[in-house]
């Protein structure tokens, strides 16, 4: 026998189930090759791990539990709403016909009205035929006032947005490659990021729920309220870490139970204290009215090129937040520019482990963190090193949503936090070493991805992915594989990962988007022959003397 | 199947009725948090039902449900695991029989056949989780005892190799 039958028979070998000639030779494999023991072991292993999770089983309670919430999932998803067995229990006795037909008269117009009750579906079915629609409303300041707001969609793929009036007045103007800003008078261009413009299919697209074919991360809840001309749908979105913590979002929308369309949407968002801030409103108009196409154009010839600071405040995320509420989640601007929400459980240990999530949209930046040490949180918003010489910060585990401005400066966020948890930040200046991480390309050419919509996965061993810019292939891999030591030295709050580059900028290799299939699980060398021989990328590193930042945290005392 | 020639929520109902707990049996020991195996065991015959309204005829539910089930579970298994780790429930975790150890050497052989290819994480599933004989899932899969043999040695190859880099 050799090695690969040897290794094929492995797992029926340890489960017994081999012919007694084929496990006699086994038997002598093993005694001519001892260090084959290891292998029998480790499949062993496995296979008593995989029998015990075979073991295990589901709470008694929970099947009649997920039976009777699919059935209900499949009728209100499928079915509509049945009249019939009504009608036909009236009429089945003869002698009740002509009672049955009275009563029938009656209630003619509430059956009628029952029948066509839209479902959600139905809704978003119907907003995604429109041509145009106007929008008109306000949404929550950074201040708490109302800024007013008003949308235009047109078909096939023009937004208009005017958000706030007089000095602070922005308009937003998209179409299928670009958006056009107004600020402060100033037209500004940035080409879209993504592929496909906004338009109004769209923001049907971002009112479907997950449906079968994806099972989403975030789960929702909709409860429907009929009020006789008007249907009342009320949406509930769990927050970022699933059903960890409590909902954070709730979209409402009134529908005209004859059109299917909305007349009226309202978003709140949790304050933490079980209350909800109403934060958005907007009404909706003139459906299907063919718009003025002055209103997609730009009337100013001076068009500058957008700078960081405009791109960065993202106005179009920005008008666009209330029409992804079930989609993008929405961040509105948080008050005082930075909001933070504490939910419990915090340091009940039984309450499972700690996990953080972060999204950035429309100029804000939000945070979950559950179970998280209080010094890890500070160290992520401070984007610095914490040093905390008290030990009572050691066991302080929160579970928070935090959402600030995207330009708030990292130390004023620690600050906030520490008047939120009771404790002082103190910037200091340490010496140490910082590492240069240089990523160099020779220009050789290599494939370009077919796909501009990035994907990527990875196990922290691994890394696959379509579409994805070669710098977050390389910082990716360089990440993963310092989490999983198979590179030493990377610190990420210290070192710096260049990508060098000295041709034009609109032929830099580390911007092109690219397929990616690497397994990096033997070491760190090879995902840099990977980098090598697929993309003519090298690396060199340099480690010098630094002086650099850390926040030190000590709780507050009176007078502080 | 002519017991399945029926309204397709009829044809749903009877399977959620024949193959419920069999989905959730799946679904609870990729995910062991019940919150989330409802979730799966919804999707999986939410599935089904798209399937049936859309007039196709599945010859064999239990293997289709238990594929579709494992997919989906492992799916949700990869996708929670790099945003926020998997919650076991409390009472798994303090099963008297498996200590808190062994248990997290069980979430790690769920995660490394979560990171398998399809066919391979199945056949390893379904042999090792549920306990189908070879020549079960063959018939089941549509693919020869040969080539299901064939799927398991090479997830369990990978599985060791990926368990000894830890």
């Amino acid at each position: 026998m050799d090695r690969i039958e040897f290794e094929r028979r492995l797992s029926d070998y340890v489960r017994g189930e081999l012919p007694d000639a084929v496990a006699r030779q086994i038997d002598d494999y093993l005694a001519d090759h001892p260090e084959a023991v290891g292998d029998i072991e480790a499949v062993r292993t496995m296979l008593e791990l995989s029998a015990d999770i075979g073991a295990t089983e589901p709470p008694s309670r929970l099947l009649a539990a997920a039976r009777s919430s699919t059935l209900k999932a499949i009728r209100s998803k499928y079915e509509r709403p049945r009249q019939s067995g009504l009608w036909l229990a009236l009429l089945r006795p003869a002698w009740m016909t002509a009672f049955a037909i009275a009563l029938a008269a009656v209630f003619l117009g509430v059956l009628w009205r029952g029948a066509s009750t839209p479902a959600w579906a139905h809704v978003v079915e119907e907003v995604r035929k429109l041509s145009s629609v106007h929008t008109v409303g306000w949404f929550r300041g950074e201040n708490g006032d109302r800024v007013p707001v008003k949308h235009w969609f047109q078909a096939p793929h023009f937004f208009r947005a005017e958000i706030d009036t007089g000095p602070s007045r922005q308009v937003v103007l998209s179409d299928d490659t670009s958006v056009y800003m107004n600020i402060e008078g100033v037209w500004y261009l940035k080409n879209l990021p993504w592929p496909g413009a906004w338009s109004v299919d769209k923001v049907g697209k971002n009112l479907v729920l997950p449906g079968p074919e994806q099972l989403e991360a975030l789960s929702y809840q909709i409860d429907r309220e009929d009020r006789g001309k008007t249907v009342l749908f009320s949406i509930w979105q769990r927050s970022s870490l699933g059903r960890k913590t409590p909902s954070d979002i709730r979209f409402e929308i009134e529908v005209d139970a004859q059109t299917r369309l909305p007349n009226h949407s309202r978003v709140y968002l949790d304050t933490g204290q079980q209350e909800w801030d109403l934060v958005n409103e907007l009404n909706y108009r003139d459906y299907d009215v063919p718009l003025a196409d002055a209103l997609f154009k730009v009337a100013d010839d001076g068009v500058q090129t957008a700078p960081k600071s405009v791109v960065k405040a993202d106005p179009l995320g920005r008008a666009l937040a209330p029409f992804g509420p079930l989609r993008n989640r929405v961040f509105f601007m948080p008050l005082e520019g930075m909001e933070i929400v504490v939910h419990p459980p915090s340091n009940d240990p039984t309450k499972g482990r700690q996990g953080m999530s972060s999204r950035v949209s429309g100029g804000v930046v939000s945070y979950e963190f559950y179970r998280t040490p209080l010094t890890e949180i500070a160290q992520t918003l401070g984007d610095r090193p914490v040093e905390t010489p008290d030990s009572a910060f050691s066991d302080q585990r929160f579970s928070v949503r935090i959402v600030h401005r995207i330009n708030m400066d990292p130390v004023q966020r620690v600050k906030r936090l520490g008047q939120r948890f009771d404790f002082v930040a103190e910037l200091k200046k340490r010496q140490g070493t910082r590492t240069r991480w240089i990523f160099t390309q020779d220009g050789t050419d290599f494939p370009v991805s077919a796909v501009r919509d990035e994907s990527t996965e990875t196990n922290g061993y691994n890394l696959r992915g379509t579409g994805t810019p070669l710098f977050n292939v390389i910082r990716t891999m360089l990440s993963n594989a310092a989490g999983r030591k198979l590179v030493s030295g990377y610190n990420e709050l210290l070192d710096d990962v260049e990508m060098k580059w000295e041709g034009p900028e609109a032929s830099n290799p580390f911007h092109r988007r690219v397929d990616v299939s690497v397994d990096f699980s033997d070491g760190w060398e090879v995902a840099l022959k990977y980098l090598r021989d697929n993309f003519g990328v090298t690396m060199e590193r340099i480690s010098e003397p630094t002086t650099y930042e850390v926040l030190v945290l000590s709780p507050r005392k009176e007078g502080d | 199947m002519k017991a399945f020639a029926k309204r397709p929520a009829d044809i749903s109902a009877k399977a959620i009725e024949d193959y419920g707990r069999l989905v959730l049996k799946v679904a609870y020991r990729i995910i062991p948090n019940a919150d989330q195996a409802q979730e799966i065991f919804q999707e999986t015959f939410l599935r089904f039902h798209a399937s049936c309204t859309r007039g196709e005829v599945i010859a064999y539910p239990k293997a289709w449900l238990c594929r579709v089930a494992t997919n989906v579970a492992f799916n949700a298994r990869r996708q929670q695991r790099s945003m926020v780790g998997i919650e076991a429930d409390t009472a798994v975790e303090t099963n008297a029989d498996k200590d808190a150890e062994r248990q997290l050497l069980m979430d790690r052989v769920r995660d490394l056949a979560a990171d398998l290819p399809e066919r391979q994480r199945i056949v390893f599933a379904l042999r090792n989780f549920e306990g189908w004989t070879f020549a079960e899932i063959a018939a089941r899969l549509g693919c020869s005892e040969g080539a299901a043999r064939s799927s398991e040695y090479k997830a369990l190859k990978k599985m060791r190799a990926w368990m000894g880099t830890d």
